[in-house]
């Protein structure tokens, strides 16, 4: 059985820089913490494994398929950006519902998905809401949402605890943890802080630049 | 001392021309308006007593000397008859009363703008609206009721000075005042910057230069006059040959230069920037050379359009078709710079993580770009929609018939002159804006990208 997510002598070159090769495994349950220096490559490695750019050289497993050149929408892969990037025009219930409706979820059990989802993050009572009402931390949970809506085999999270408030920072990360313990979906979390592993109790791996070290 | 006894001095004025007054009118055996003068003589009495005892200054007796002064040299010399005369007082006694409070609870530029607007009053009554007592009087009522606020005073002679300088085109002057007057109060930068303030005047003066015209022509003609134009079956057939071509040229537009604008907003590929500039190409052309070049290509006498007219039957120049390719030739560019812009305010990012969140690319520009470009595309498709309806250059050529509206306005005017053609000309213009108006609203309801887009806090 292979692992969630495997990374193998992944590179990617960005203009003058480049990534790796690095390698990488989640196992199903995982909560790896990538933490390492602004501009070391996390977001570009979290782009790559999402298929936002595509790699030089190197392989992306998930389970036992090969994704490595599949567009974003064939791989399955959660990703939440470090700013949340909700869709503006769409309001929360139709931001979380998004995902599952693209991928052809009934229209009944839609609803009740995008409710649950939302009640589990703690936004059960913004769904009417539009997004430019939201504060940054409520933000955050809904772009937490909406991609957990999707059910994916793997999250990616984008420095998801960074420019929020001390108390809105150890609550998100409790909700992190939460959800992780349910559903023991392998995540993959960069930051460049280091309180955030301690918070969401994960096994933290330094990056340097290009590099895991 | 001197105060006071300057009041007794109006006082006495007052008195003695109250009884001035009452002479005359006894003589005139008391006649109605004798009678209404006294009541009022009554008045200018009762408010030189209350002035006085008030002790409010020496305004007031001033304003007193100078209003019954004014009224027993010019107004009785002017005013045809005593009943004329006593509004006239009576107006000014309205008027003496507004100043005393404008001078005691307002701040002083008000006064002085109320007195100074009282005397260019009776100088334009004199100099300019000879014998127009009720048109005066009725001046006079409107600006004590716009004494409160300077605001109101500006719009007040924006109005006087339209309807006593600028006749017979009063009314279009009052609308662009009242425009102008608008923006310059409505006027607000975090910091009020005199340079703006006058960039804005300068700019201001070039909108009256294309508004004048606008609301002139509008204005001119009453409705009887546009009614008959309207049915007039050749007029009727040129707006409904106008609505149908410039629609369909824009819908045509739509189809082709919406998927081209995302690409272009969205690829980077050799000769993008060329063919962005090309795109340009029919806003650098003269519109009649641009005419001339499309029938050099597809009127009948030429190979493409000669293949078209006689193999398949579809002449181009002089028909429907021809107009609107010349449409779609002209206004191509208004469509396509509008979207491009659009999409390109679209993040990409957004559009990313919609297509991680499983959405085919298509769906993604159905849900998401497109919805969110919305409104910059349909500021395109209106402006492309107005080029297309008013082409007249290029059309000319292509098709001079059927007759488009901007055709047969022209067509009228050579044949029957300008007089004969200005109810049309109203009749196109009130069209145009009406259509032009209703789609900048609709524009309106669409959501706005640039408010809505993620600002994080």
């Amino acid at each position: 059985m292979n692992p969630a997510l495997f990374i193998a002598d992944l590179r990617v070159t960005l203009g003058a820089f480049t990534l790796g090769p690095l390698s990488l495994g989640l196992e199903h349950g995982d909560y790896v913490v990538l933490m390492g220096p602004s501009g070391c490559g996390k977001t570009t490695l979290l782009k790559t494994i999402a298929g936002f750019m595509l790699p030089e050289s190197g392989t992306i497993l998930l389970g036992d398929r090969i994704v490595t050149r599949l567009a974003p929408e064939e791989r399955h892969i959660g990703y939440v950006p470090q700013f949340p990037s909700l869709f503006p025009h769409l309001s929360v219930r139709q931001n979380i519902a998004f995902g599952p409706a693209c991928r052809g979820l009934a229209a009944d059990t839609l609803s009740a998905r995008v409710e649950a989802v939302a009640r589990s993050i703690g936004v059960g009572d913004l769904l009417a809401r539009m997004p430019n009402t939201l504060s940054g931390g409520e933000s955050r949970r809904v772009a937490l949402a909406r991609t957990l809506a999707t059910e994916p085999a793997v999250l990616l999270l984008d420095e998801p605890l960074s420019m929020l408030d001390a108390p809105a920072r150890r609550e998100l990360a409790e909700t992190l943890r939460r959800i992780q313990a349910r559903t023991g979906i392998p995540t993959l979390h960069v930051t460049h802080h280091d309180e955030e592993a301690r918070l969401v109790g994960g096994n933290c791996i330094q990056m340097e630049t290009g590099k895991l070290r | 001392m001197t105060r006071m006894r300057g009041q007794l001095v109006v006082l006495g004025i007052a008195v003695s021309y109250c009884l001035l007054y009452a002479v005359m009118a006894i003589a005139n055996r008391l006649d109605p308006a004798g009678l209404f003068n006294l009541l009022m003589l009554g008045g200018v009495i009762a408010t030189s007593v209350y002035s006085w005892r008030k002790d409010s200054g020496v305004l007031i007796p001033v304003g007193i000397i100078v209003m019954v002064g004014a009224h027993t040299f010019i107004g009785q010399r002017i005013a045809p008859d005593t009943l004329t005369s006593g509004a006239i007082l009576l107006t000014s006694l309205l008027t003496l009363y507004v100043g005393i409070k404008v001078n005691l609870y307002l701040p002083r530029r008000h006064w002085i703008v109320f007195v100074a607007s009282f005397f260019a009053l009776y100088a334009i009554f004199i100099l300019k609206l000879d014998n127009a007592e009720p048109l005066f009087i009725l001046f006079l009522l409107a600006m004590t009721a716009c004494a409160r606020s300077l605001r109101l005073m500006s719009y007040f002679w924006a109005a006087v000075v339209s309807l006593t300088f600028c006749q017979p085109y009063a009314w279009a002057a009052i609308l662009v005042l009242f425009f102008v007057i608008t923006a310059l109060h409505g006027a607000r930068g975090g910091v009020p910057s005199v340079l703006a303030l006058v960039f804005l005047g300068v700019g201001l003066s070039l909108v009256f230069l294309v508004l004048l015209p606008v609301i002139l022509s509008m204005l001119g003609e009453d409705l009887h006059s546009l009614e008959l134009m309207f049915r007039d079956p050749r007029i009727r057939a040129a707006i409904g040959v106008t609505a149908v071509s410039s629609t369909v040229s824009t819908a045509v537009l739509f189809v082709f230069c919406v998927p081209l604008a995302y690409a272009l907003a969205r690829l980077q590929f050799p000769g993008r920037s060329f063919l962005l500039s090309l795109a340009d190409l029919p806003i650098v052309i003269p519109q009649s050379v641009a005419g001339i070049a499309i029938l050099h290509v597809l009127g009948r006498r030429q190979v493409i359009g000669g293949w078209f007219a006689e193999t398949l039957g579809i002449p181009i120049d002089g028909t429907m078709l021809g107009i609107c390719l010349a449409q779609v030739f002209v206004a191509m560019p208004f469509l396509l710079r509008s979207a491009v812009v659009a999409f390109e305010a679209v993040p990409e990012d957004l559009e990313l993580i919609a297509r991680s969140l499983g959405a085919s690319p298509w769906n993604v520009f159905r849900r998401i770009s497109f919805p969110l470009a919305a409104r910059g595309v349909f500021v395109g498709v209106v402006l492309a929609w107005a080029r297309a309806a008013g082409e007249f250059g290029a059309v000319v050529f292509v098709a001079p018939t059927p007759e488009t509206a901007p055709i047969a306005a022209f067509n009228r005017f050579n044949s029957v002159g300008m007089a004969e053609t200005a109810p049309l000309v109203s009749l196109l213009l009130l069209f145009s804006l009406a259509m032009f108006f209703l789609l900048q609203l609709s524009t309106r309801l669409l959501p706005d990208a640039n408010n809505l887009s993620g600002r994080h806090r």
